[in-house]
């Protein structure tokens, strides 16, 4: 047995609900409100105000579309681009770090074996009879190692286009 | 995602972005700054939808978000919830077609002018809103009664006739 008061409650929610209102609206936004539309419309007090605010918000959208700023794409575009090669930069981590140094201190090393080689004749002579050598052959691990790094920065770069 | 494709699709969602964006936060400067922020965001996003409706939506979601950041930064979350609509003067200057609609629309909390923005705007479903959101699907509905029923009730103490019977 529903009483007077819970059946004035279900009659409130009723008036505040309607199946269809979803797709009067869509119906609205896409310009396809039919005369069967209309007609429910017209009848129905939650679709009548669905339409109307979604009316009156299409104008003001409208009016704020129309106001927009103009901007040219590529503001956008290039910041992206920036901020991702920033993020790459910043990615260089210690193990990419320590391995160019090492290069580089192999490089200092062995170029300094086969431009100023008075300057190691003593080393040589006294704790490395072989320096010569083994400058020699850190030049090539440097020169093998320099063609690789190469060959990861141009893979880098195309990838990054 | 490339340079053209891009062109495309800022050109054709800025201005609809940014009336977005001006109307939930009330503050032309802010929207443009949020948008353009929403771009350099989903350009370095690690993949991107290839469907351009799949795409907007995203930009919408990203772009809400930072909205939504950036008055969480500025202590104003508050301003977020039901509790504390806004309520103070409309930051645009009313005109006699929308003026009564923008300055309704500016006493919402900025929950509920999204939400009606995006059902009665952009002609969102529930479940689209609800992902967009990060709100509960269920709990869209309600919400978007609620806001409906609030922007009604300042239309009509403003004197703007929404056809109701009451």
């Amino acid at each position: 047995m529903i009483g007077n008061d819970q059946m004035h409650d279900r009659a409130r929610d009723n008036a505040h609900d309607c199946p269809r209102e979803p797709e009067m609206v869509a119906a609205a936004i896409g310009g396809s409100l039919t005369a069967a539309r209309r007609e429910h419309a017209e009848a129905c007090d939650v679709c009548r105000e669905a339409l109307a605010i979604a009316a009156g918000l299409e104008r003001l959208a409208a009016a704020s579309r129309e106001a927009a700023p103009t901007h040219d794409y590529r503001v956008a575009w290039l910041a992206a681009r920036f901020a991702t090669r920033q993020e790459r930069l910043a990615r260089l981590d210690f193990l990419s770090a320590s391995a160019l140094g090492a290069v580089l201190a192999f490089a200092l090393v062995g170029l300094t074996m086969l431009l100023a080689p008075h300057f190691t004749d003593a080393v040589r002579a006294s704790i490395w009879p072989s320096l010569r050598i083994v400058a020699l052959v850190l030049a090539g691990i440097v020169v093998i190692a320099g063609g690789l790094g190469v060959r990861v920065l141009w893979d880098r770069k195309l990838g990054s286009r | 995602m490339t340079e053209q494709r891009f062109r495309q699709f800022y050109e054709s969602t800025y201005a609809p972005l940014w009336a977005y964006l001006a109307r939930v936060g009330g503050d032309h400067h802010l929207a443009e700054d949020v948008a353009q922020e929403a771009y350099v965001r989903l350009l370095r996003s690690p993949s991107t939808p290839d469907s351009e409706d799949e795409l907007r939506k995203l930009l919408y979601t990203v772009a809400l978000n930072i909205l939504r950041d950036h008055w969480r930064r500025a202590r104003r979350i508050a301003e977020w919830t039901e509790q504390a609509a806004s309520g103070g003067e409309p930051s645009t200057a009313p005109d006699e077609e929308t003026g009564d609609i923008a300055a309704a629309l500016e006493k919402l909390p900025p929950q509920q002018r999204s939400l009606l923005w995006l059902a009665y705007v952009e002609g969102y479903e529930h479940r689209e809103i609800a992902r967009m959101t990060s709100l509960a699907e269920k709990s869209i509905k309600v919400l978007l009664f609620r806001a409906r029923k609030r922007l009604a009730d300042v239309l009509h103490r403003m004197g703007f006739d929404t056809e109701v019977k009451r």
